[in-house]
């Protein structure tokens, strides 16, 4: 099984752009779908991967800052009553940019891998569990190596994001098939116990 | 490998409030389409949606109510209810794999809160997979739940996957599956709207959304929550099997998030796999439930997907879309539609796409105007297509016991 985690603290860098082939997609990127795209550049420096290969993938919850909540709620309020809807309208949504959809939308870290590596196979974006996601590898009918990846942003800001290149065998012996834990922590618990 | 079942249902939606009601409503013709009513929309740019209603008017919620956790609980009440199976099984052999929407946000008890100014916006948003996990605790489901989150193909992947589930593990175990959302908010509203996504349409709101008709102009947001009981065929009793599903696929078109693959290229490929996983020809499809969202590029999409599954046939084939009557249910559309493939297998019927009134010249696909066409139907092909490239396919079939 081929491994990457990494983790980037709140307002640190993510490298993308040494990972893109279509610069122009970073636009519609926020720092976990950038975490993901590093993720799976690194996995994949040395491994062709075939177009068919399946790739299943895990995320959070919807990063409402993304979409410019803090902006949308200043210029809603109307002070002393609250939410106003002639302001939401009027002053807060054209605030917001139509890219920004992109940057909350749950299945935009999957494909947008997929467009940047070509992959056409099968998929599925589920929310967070370890679980879950060795469960659509291991009922795919496809029998040879398949991507995994989860991401996850952090209250605080931080990042993380893991993928793995790997075969329904390694599955099947994983304690993570029955656990309830987080799919993103079994990524970092993959690298720490391969000494990465 | 076991055979996959669907031996019962639960529905809320823009056209009924239970199975046998949206049954009814595909039969009627009924149209979900209306003027907005749970949300102020006197400064939206657009008023038009696809609410779920009671007494015949649309259900109004406070904002710190998240509508699709109140649909998904119903539609999954009404599935325990009226499937007494389910008790058959122990909790450990009990699955719910859920396909879901977009995380609600309560905008305005967030905004009118003091938490805005230390930005703690997550006590104000609810996801699709505490409701699922809540549902599970609360129905005594423990062999496992997950959620999907694959946008607009959400719901269909999640019944594709309890598909796949099922026939691995077999007889003696039960899968609750489909899909919830609801998208008639403000924040989720204007995100759509910023697109570009939406309806134009400026006549009677229930004619908004016009899959494949030439004056289409967009698609039309709607709500609701289909769910189905997936039993393997060795523990179906006389009577109680509803169809079968007998192939799945999903690809990913790989080409841009904002468009589908204007070949469909891999929409068909998503079609081809599921039939031929099915162990059949496309010879064998009788007709095809379509995503038909009611914008100008799906319906050219689909044309061309549909040319590559039935290279010779693709014009003379039936093909039908519920959207014109529910609208856009995103994460719960394949499942809202999935309850269409039952009624068209258990009536034998292709019912007609509401809202169809006049070919589009380049999508000359037959759907199926002002009647249903009555034939003989063994097998559905469904299909999905999700913003961002992820196209899913579900052969469905006439459960023979």
């Amino acid at each position: 099984m081929k491994v990457t985690f990494d983790s980037y603290k709140p307002g640190e860098e993510i490298p993308v752009v040494q990972y893109l082939k279509n610069r122009k997609l970073r636009k519609y990127f926020n720092r976990e779908t950038e975490a993901a795209l590093v993720g799976v550049g690194k996995l994949t420096r040395n491994i062709e991967l075939s177009p068919e290969t399946p790739f299943y993938y895990a995320t959070g919850v919807m990063e409402y800052e993304d979409y410019g909540l803090e902006e949308i709620v200043r210029n809603s309020t109307d002070e002393p009553d609250g939410f106003s809807h002639k302001l939401f309208i009027e002053e807060a949504i054209p605030r917001v940019s139509p890219l920004n959809l992109f940057k909350v939308l749950q299945n935009m870290a999957l494909s947008f891998i997929a467009i940047e590596h070509n992959l056409i196979g099968d998929n599925a974006v589920i929310y967070t569990s370890a679980s879950g996601l060795l469960l659509l590898a291991l009922h795919s009918s496809f029998n040879d190596h398949m991507l995994l990846g989860a991401s996850k942003t952090y209250k605080d800001g931080k990042v993380e994001a893991g993928f793995a290149f790997v075969l329904k065998e390694e599955i099947e012996k994983s304690p993570f098939l029955y656990s309830t834990g987080k799919a993103v922590d079994m990524f970092r618990s993959w690298v720490s116990s391969k000494g990465d | 490998m076991g055979r996959v079942v669907i031996t019962g249902a639960g529905a809320v939606s823009p056209i009924g409030n239970n199975f046998e009601e949206v049954m009814e409503g595909i039969r009627d013709g009924k149209r979900g389409i209306g003027t907005i009513q749970s949300i102020d929309t006197c400064h939206l740019p657009g008023n038009v949606g696809a609410e779920v209603r009671e007494n015949g008017k649309p259900l109004l919620t406070e904002s710190h109510i998240d509508r699709k956790e109140i649909f998904i609980t119903r539609a999954v009440d009404e599935l325990i209810k009226n499937c007494g199976s389910i008790h058959r099984y122990p909790p450990e052999k009990r699955f719910i794999h859920i396909g879901a929407g977009h995380d609600y946000l309560d905008l305005i008890g967030y905004t009118n809160s003091n938490d805005k100014v230390t930005g703690k916006w997550i006590d104000y948003s609810k996801s699709g997979h505490i409701i699922v996990k809540g549902l599970a605790k609360t129905n005594e489901i423990k062999g496992g739940f997950s959620v999907n989150v694959t946008t607009c193909v959400a719901a269909t992947q999640a019944m594709g996957t309890s598909f796949r589930l099922l026939k691995r593990l077999s007889a003696g175990n039960v899968i609750i599956t489909g899909g919830f959302d609801s998208v008639i908010n403000h924040l989720h509203y204007m995100a759509f709207y910023k697109l570009g996504a939406m309806s134009k349409w400026k006549g009677e709101p229930g004619h908004a959304c016009r899959p494949f008709d030439k004056n289409r102009s967009g698609l039309v947001l709607g709500e609701g929550a289909g769910v189905f009981l997936l039993q393997d065929a060795e523990d179906v009793f006389a009577g109680e099997g509803l169809a079968e599903i007998v192939g799945y696929s999903s690809t990913m078109d790989a080409y841009k998030v904002t468009d589908p693959h204007p070949e469909g290229k891999y929409l068909a490929r998503a079609a081809i796999n599921a039939i031929e996983e099915a162990g059949l020809r496309s010879a064998d499809i009788d007709c095809v439930h379509l995503h038909g969202t009611g914008t100008y590029k799906n319906a050219i999409a689909e044309t061309n997907a549909m040319r590559q599954i039935f290279p010779e046939r693709w014009a003379e084939i039936p093909v039908f879309s519920m959207k014109g009557q529910i609208g856009h249910l995103i994460g719960a559309c394949g499942a809202l539609e999935m309850i269409g493939v039952i009624y068209s297998l258990k009536y034998q019927q292709v019912p007609p796409t509401v809202n169809f009134e006049e070919q589009a010249p380049e999508a000359p696909l037959l759907v199926i105007k002002d009647k249903p066409l009555h034939m003989k139907i063994d097998h559905v092909l469904k299909l999905n297509s999700a913003f961002g490239g992820q196209n899913s396919a579900l052969v469905v079939k006439r459960y023979v016991e």
